[in-house]
């Protein structure tokens, strides 16, 4: 297939000429007593691998902190350009003892850049929680004196939860990045990603779920912390992003494709504030992103709007509503009624507008930002439906699946209203995969998906063939059978097939075109 | 997105309490003579193992009428072929209890209950009725069907994958599952030529109910509710 070139849009724009700007930095230490021993020789350790990369010419100091509630620090090493060897000499002479006074110490930090011009960030370490106070608050206020271009990361050094909020806010707050470290190779590694050295970019990074992985249902043992792609198994498509990669020509053709099985906004988002993956040494997806130098595909949120849950979108869209105060009887003027007209499509909407889902989305885009601050195009990939309208069996007339078609459609409808009007507002690109698989669903004679139903009664009917229900012998309490039996499953796999695939690619390459 | 499929086996499993025919359950096979439910009841507590559940295969009919009987664990009563099971005037305890046609040739066959009361006992138990052809028929008339976990009635005329036919009446009867955790209620017919018909009929539950037929009505009071896929189709469209 011949190449399709990449037009220039996707080179680098002016913005990406200003952040590639080397960043004034100042490093922030905790000193506090918790940090003496091994774990101060750790971060010395790491902190002076960070100066011998820090860049020929780069401004860059140290601030220690500890001590009581109104201490704001020493600024040890004042910054200087080509600084290293004053940091070496004073990261050796760092001593521990006292409290954590973060709130203070990030206020003096932040005087100590006030007078700097262009790109400056603090890089924030510390292994505790403020002993005086919430430092978010301050972290706010300093953002918002110091303008674009100033950033705070953070790095939580075997910090417990109550720091780690601290931290991560702080860091979410001033546009930085929050990472959690355990020993002197993660906090090396931390301090690497956040000086651009040990974080490789990446022309073309490719985030998402399940439709970014080119796994079916029956190739897919999920297992988060073995794949990082969320399934162990050999997928039976080539991932969209694979095509696009090398269908793109060679703009984009170095791919960092980390999309997961299962994958929601939501832990998107959760990874990121934590500064890893929660379930596997992978680099969060928002983090990867952040290293695109030309184009990212984000299609991430249909698994937000719990799509799975056919169930209870059955129950919500279409079932009759007799309850306990219907034909249970206790309430005898009651009427029974079907559900209120477009109950379905409300409550699709209130599940992709529920004010959580809002604030995850949110906090999406704006680290999306960053990679198109970089200079990369962020194409958002709206969703297609994956169940065919009608089921075409071979010497039968089609049948209507307008029932599960329409569900899916829903949810699917209300979750691309959301990111479009997101994407939009961040100057993104969206790409709508729906009209590719309009006809090519599940249920369909040329299916797109690895699924081949569409219909409820093949759903139930399949189910009760194949499932075994799982027993927890001799307690006898229903575990649950979701995903026990892959045949019933792959029955209604919406994952893109081998067509659907090179849809999804062909679709992409149209709208970065 | 891959979580639809569960979904969509979700949305089937929604009996709690549904019991596969396991390979190590040993079946007690069918003599060709009639069952009644104190056989059944002595042959599923016979076969049931700390593994699995008692298994009976019925080839030719379960009949039983003006009794009271208690199945003390969990049962699967699997109809081969043509077989039927009709109960009239029985009161049945039981814990999970499945009754289904699933496997082999199929054959028409039927499911009938009247005037009688089926409990299933215990939170984590439920209770299937299932046939699988499309001339399959599940007629429940006067009768209180009342499982914990779940109540599932079913006649998709699944058997090939044909998913066409089926028919459930239930009348006057009502239909329980009030654990919290309940799965609920479902009453199922093919979306294609599948028939579903409840009147007078009470459902009580807190889990989700799924009335659902090509063709389908439920009559409360005089009231008619149009069940059927079109109804709940334009439903769904708003």
């Amino acid at each position: 297939m011949a190449a399709i070139a990449i037009p220039m849009v996707l080179s680098g724009s002016g913005d990406a000429r200003a952040a590639a700007a080397v960043p004034t930095t100042l490093f922030v230490v905790d000193t506090s007593g918790s940090m003496g021993g091994q774990r101060l020789d750790d971060a010395k350790a790491a902190l002076s691998t960070a100066v011998d990369a820090l860049s020929p010419g780069q401004v860059a100091g140290m601030r220690s902190f500890a001590g009581e509630c109104g201490d704001t620090g020493t600024l040890v090493t004042p910054l200087k350009a080509d600084n290293k060897a004053a940091l070496h000499r004073d990261i050796d002479q760092l001593q521990a003892g006292g409290g954590t006074p973060t709130p203070g110490s990030l206020e003096a930090a932040a005087a100590d850049l006030a007078s700097v011009k262009g790109p400056k960030q603090i890089v924030l370490i510390s292994d505790g929680q403020s002993t005086c106070g919430d430092p978010c608050p301050v972290a706010a206020q300093i953002a918002q004196q110091q303008g674009v271009g100033f950033k705070v990361h953070t790095v939580g050094f075997n910090a417990p939860d109550t720091a780690e909020g601290e931290l991560a806010c702080i860091a979410r707050t001033t546009g930085g990045q929050y990472f959690s470290v355990t020993d002197a190779p993660g906090l090396t590694g931390a301090l690497g990603q956040i000086l651009g050295t040990g974080s490789p970019t990446h022309e073309y990074v490719a985030i998402g779920d399940s439709t970014t992985t080119g796994f079916s249902v029956p190739t897919c043992t999920e297992d988060r912390a073995t794949s990082a792609f969320g399934c162990v198994g050999a997928p039976p498509a080539t991932p969209f992003p694979q095509l696009v990669a090398t269908q793109g020509g060679s703009a984009v053709d170095d791919l960092d494709r980390v999309g997961i099985w299962g994958y929601t906004i939501h832990e998107a988002v959760a990874d990121l504030n934590r500064g890893k993956n929660d379930k596997g040494p992978w680099v969060p997806q928002l983090t990867a992103a952040g290293r695109a130098t030309k184009l990212v595909t984000v299609n991430l949120g249909i698994n937000d709007m719990n799509f799975s849950d056919y169930k209870g979108w059955l129950a919500s869209c279409v079932t009759v509503k007799v309850r306990t105060t219907f034909w249970g009887l206790p309430n005898p003027s009651a009427t029974p009624s079907l559900g209120q007209s477009g109950n379905c499509a409300k409550a699709a909407e209130a599940k992709a507008t529920a004010p959580a889902l809002q604030k995850d989305m949110d906090a999406m885009f704006t680290a999306l930002d960053a990679a198109k601050a970089k200079g990369a195009k962020v194409v958002v990939t709206k969703y297609y439906n994956p169940i065919n309208d009608k089921r075409q069996l071979r010497f039968q007339p089609d049948r209507s699946c307008s029932l599960l078609h329409g569900i899916a459609g829903t949810l699917v409808g209300a979750m691309n209203t959301q990111l479009e009007k997101r994407a939009t507002a961040h100057g993104f690109t969206t790409v709508d995969l729906a009209p590719a698989f309009v006809g090519h669903g599940a249920g369909s004679g040329d299916s797109y998906v690895f699924g081949s139903e569409c219909e409820v009664g093949g759903l139930l009917g399949g189910a009760a063939k194949g499932v075994s229900f799982d027993f927890d012998w001799p307690s006898r309490q229903l575990k649950d059978v979701s995903f026990t039996d892959k045949k019933i499953q792959a029955a209604f796999d919406p994952h893109p097939n081998g067509k659907g695939t090179q849809a999804q690619a062909a679709a992409v390459l149209g709208g970065i075109k | 997105m891959k979580k639809l499929v569960a979904a969509l086996v979700g949305a089937c499993v929604i009996v709690g309490g549904v019991l596969a025919l396991s390979s190590t359950a040993a079946a007690a096979r069918d003599p060709r003579v009639p069952w009644n439910l104190a056989k059944v009841a002595a042959t599923c507590r016979a076969t049931a193992t700390n593994g699995g559940p008692g298994v009976v295969e019925i080839a030719s009919a379960l009949r039983d009428a003006n009794t009271t009987a208690v199945i003390d664990v969990p049962c699967i009563v699997h109809l081969v072929g043509s077989a039927s099971v009709s109960l009239a005037r029985v009161t049945l305890t039981t814990q999970t209890l499945n009754v289904y046609d699933r496997g082999g040739a199929g054959a028409p066959s039927a499911i009938s209950i009247a005037d009688s009361r089926i409990t299933a006992t215990g939170p984590g138990s439920g209770l299937l009725l299932e046939l699988d052809d499309a001339a399959d028929r599940i007629a429940v008339a006067g009768t209180t069907l009342d499982a914990p976990a779940g109540v599932m009635v079913r006649a998709a005329g699944t058997r090939d994958g044909d998913n066409r036919g089926g028919t459930v009446q239930i009348a006057r009867s009502t239909i329980r599952s009030t654990v919290a955790e309940s799965a609920g209620v479902t009453v199922i017919a093919a979306e294609t030529g599948g028939v579903v018909a409840l009147a007078e009929t009470g459902i009580v539950t807190p889990g989700d109910v799924t009335v659902l037929a090509d063709r389908c009505n439920a009559t409360l009071r005089g009231k008619v509710l149009d069940c059927s896929v079109a109804a709940l189709t334009r439903q769904l469209a708003g």
